[in-house]
């Protein structure tokens, strides 16, 4: 038995090239230093994948990771996973997150996490149950789309009642921005699904019987109590979400006026009221559903009746895909968002990538920089639901003009001379909070190690008022705290919906808490201080060797050039001079040399990451 | 009859009954373990749930050669003493509501018994899909 409670201690390694798949045991120290999720893929990641490596190519890695927490009672937090790989969208590290229940299925059939890497001369599947793991033929499964491949899968004996993560045809046409699909749940940035894809991997299939230990089941029990009657006092777990799931923030934001509509052009969208959490409660809302062990229940299952642009039936729009199908591209057409968010996770595609090349590219067309020669004869335009639809497809077959738009909008821009349209950092595409009107996320969008997500850093404290949302002094030190909890969290692989309990700007106690309770560790708050750092010095140091410096901590050009024009927030962006400030800020006190953006060799050996330090120094 | 009744429009598919139940009764985490069981499709307009509904003249109890299986008079809550159980798992086929399962660690059927009265699921159940419910109900 493992030492440390949550963990089963063992791990797969898949070779696709080989056919072989091996059990090894997790290594306690590294448990010991990066707790788990994103921390321990991001060491695997960066010892596995040597610097150069084709992101579509063999030799990446595809790396699912559990935290402790996976299958255990702690509120939201059960049935999260992460997968890290080298992005084939931006060139660099990725972590994106799904929620659902693999990760806890995961667990109960005996495994921390997975590596995979190689390409299978065919499709293949790989099958995981009770301590046990085989990859199986995937042919007749190709081609699937995702909810289809995965009732039809379940309704088999041998896969009943299995859990599922799998890529459908963007993933499998190479997409750079494909996501990996699980239930209704998607890993959503980076193309996470072409990598997958690109190893002829249709799918990972979990069925287990085991369970989750923990050193004092009791203890644990009353603790997970005593966070449920926190959540119930709080609003945003206890009436908000619940009630309208994360479509709430569209009129929050529409009134801060920073709701980024026509590719950011304006921060106002006039129609919002059409597609916000009220109008899709009243509309078209069906049911809630959770993630496993979570009692918030943010999900929506809404139906609308009609199908001119598909089944208008998902789990979903979140909120990020309301802004990138709806306010992003002026479309107030509810029924369409529904439709294009089912339509995106059927084919496996990323709603946020996809919506603001859209938005881009729509802009770029009105003003002239590209035309109808460029766009296989479509005229583009915004509030034109039906155009989107068409360039969804085209995006997910990842075939002509879909193919430009889905390398992303950097590439977009070098292509069409279009650079100042990108609202992307290190080339993925910033989501949903604004960065003109959130300041303290725009340090945080320039200077994840994935580029433009909101998970490294976060909007929730400006937005809510915790802390001014104007101020832009004293937002680059500000944003390290931030970061660290946020880089715990994916560590332990813990929702952001517990931020408002946990706490919203730095680590807290409650993680020394769940630690204790979860594993039996004993840590300090300035030893979980120090693991935040270490994963983020790892994932930045495997960007160091792709090239990364402080250049590429930046922002997009609107963000830094050009004031929101009008409504509530008009005037407001990013001074160019106020961010180099910032910027500075942020790296003195992340111990990194304001130069080159990068952990300095001491700080990297006072973080126990000698090899790394003697890579890069 | 009491026995656990489920609200499958409340229910969010949390699993927070099962991983309550397996805490409670094995001491880890773990739905197989649990005296309760949820399935749900991709949609989560799909849940159902397996769980003892306390038949009349319960069909475990008759078959059971053990007499383990207990109901006082064919009415009312089937509980089962584990000191009498064989783990023959007879029951576990006999069950019309696939709400008995087998251990195999410990060799024994296991069933809801409503934890005397107060079910921990029923407690914990965030969006209280989950009641006792049955003229007797406590």
């Amino acid at each position: 038995m493992f030492k440390y409670g949550g963990y089963t201690g063992k791990i797969l390694r898949v070779d696709l090239n080989t056919g072989t798949v091996e059990v090894e045991a997790l290594d306690e120290e590294m448990v010991r230093d990066l707790i788990g999720g994103n921390g321990i893929a991001a060491r695997y990641l960066y010892d596995t994948v040597p610097a150069g490596t084709d992101p579509l190519s063999p030799e990446n890695a595809l790396i699912l990771m559990n935290g402790p927490v996976q299958g255990t009672r702690v509120p939201a937090v059960g049935g999260r996973t992460v997968v890290v790989t080298r992005s084939p969208l931006s060139g660099f590290f990725i972590d994106a997150y799904y929620g659902g229940h693999f990760g806890a299925e995961l667990k109960f059939a005996g495994f921390d996490g997975m590596i995979i890497t190689g390409r299978a001369e065919k499709p293949v599947m790989l099958v995981v149950e009770d301590g046990d793991a085989r990859l199986v033929d995937a042919g007749p499964y190709w081609g699937m789309k995702t909810f289809v491949f995965q009732e039809k899968l379940r309704s088999e004996e041998e896969y009943h009642e299995s859990e599922i993560t799998c890529i459908g045809p963007a993933g499998e046409n190479l997409s750079p921005m494909a996501c990996i699909i699980s239930g209704v749940h998607a890993a959503g940035r980076g193309g996470v699904g072409a990598v997958m894809g690109s190893k002829q991997l249709k799918a990972i299939v979990a069925r287990g019987s085991g369970g989750v230990r923990v050193p004092n089941m009791d203890a644990l029990e009353k603790y997970c109590d005593g966070i449920v009657e926190r959540m119930q006092a709080n609003p945003a777990t206890s009436k908000v979400l619940p009630t309208y799931g994360t479509p709430a923030i569209v009129a929050a934001n529409n009134k801060l006026g920073l709701l980024g509509t026509r590719n950011y052009q304006v921060e106002v969208f006039t129609e919002a009221d059409e597609i916000n959490g009220e109008a899709l409660h009243n509309k078209a809302f069906v049911k809630s559903a959770s993630c496993f062990s979570c009692p918030i229940g943010c999900a929506k299952l809404f139906r609308m009746e009609g199908e001119e642009y598909g089944p208008a039936e998902s789990v979903g729009p979140e909120y990020e895909t309301i802004w990138s199908y709806g306010s992003n591209l002026a479309n107030s057409d509810l029924k369409s968002l529904i439709a294009a968010d089912r339509f995106s996770d059927e084919m496996g595609l990323d709603t946020i990538s996809a919506g603001s090349v859209i938005g881009m590219a729509i802009e770029a067309f009105e003003k002239g920089l590209i035309t109808k020669a460029d766009t296989g004869g479509i005229e583009l335009k915004y509030g034109d639901p039906k155009l989107m639809m068409e360039l969804l497809k085209q995006i997910a077959a990842n075939k002509g003009f879909g193919k430009v738009l889905g390398a992303g909008t950097r590439e977009f821009g070098r292509r069409f001379n279009a650079e100042e349209l990108a609202m992307e950092t290190k080339g993925l595409e910033i989501p949903a909070h604004s960065p003109r009107g959130y300041p303290g996320m725009a340090i945080g969008y320039a200077t994840s190690n994935r580029g433009g997500s909101h998970q490294d850093g976060r909007p929730s404290a400006e937005r809510g008022g915790a802390v001014d949302r104007k101020q832009k002094e004293g937002k680059g030190e500000y944003i390290v705290d931030v970061q660290r909890m946020t880089t715990l969290a994916d560590c332990l692989v813990a929702c952001r919906f517990t931020e408002g309990i946990f706490g919203l700007t730095t680590i807290s106690e409650d993680y020394v808490d769940i630690m204790k309770h979860v594993t039996g560790m004993d840590y300090t708050i300035e030893e979980l201080f120090d693991v935040a750092d270490r994963v983020y010095a790892l994932e930045r140091a495997f960007n160091a060797r792709e090239g990364a410096t402080r250049k590429d901590d930046t922002l997009p050009y609107r963000v830094l050039h050009e004031p929101i024009p009008a409504g509530p927030a008009a005037g407001e962006f990013m001074e160019p001079a106020v961010f180099e400030k910032e910027l500075d800020a942020y790296y003195q006190k992340r111990g990194w040399d304001v130069k080159t953006g990068l952990p300095t060799e001491e700080t990297l050996r006072r973080l126990k990451l000698d090899d790394v330090a003697s890579d890069l120094y | 009859m009491p026995k656990l009744c489920v609200d499958e429009n409340k229910c969010t598919d949390c699993r927070i009954c099962q991983l309550v139940c397996s805490a409670r009764y094995n001491g880890i985490y773990s739905p197989k373990l649990a005296r309760i069981s949820k399935k749900c499709g991709i949609m989560p307009d799909t849940t159902s749930t397996d769980v003892c509904q306390n038949c009349s003249d319960a069909p475990c109890v008759a078959v059971c050669p053990a007499e383990a299986l207990i109901q006082p008079n064919g009415e009312g809550m089937v509980t089962l003493d584990e000191s009498l159980c064989t783990g023959c798992a007879i029951c576990v086929d006999e069950c019309p509501y696939d709400a008995i399962w087998f251990n195999e660690e410990t060799d024994l059927a296991y069933k809801c018994d409503l934890c005397g009265g107060s079910p921990e699921c029923e407690k914990r159940c965030p969006t209280e899909a989950i009641y006792v419910c049955g003229e007797e109900a406590v």
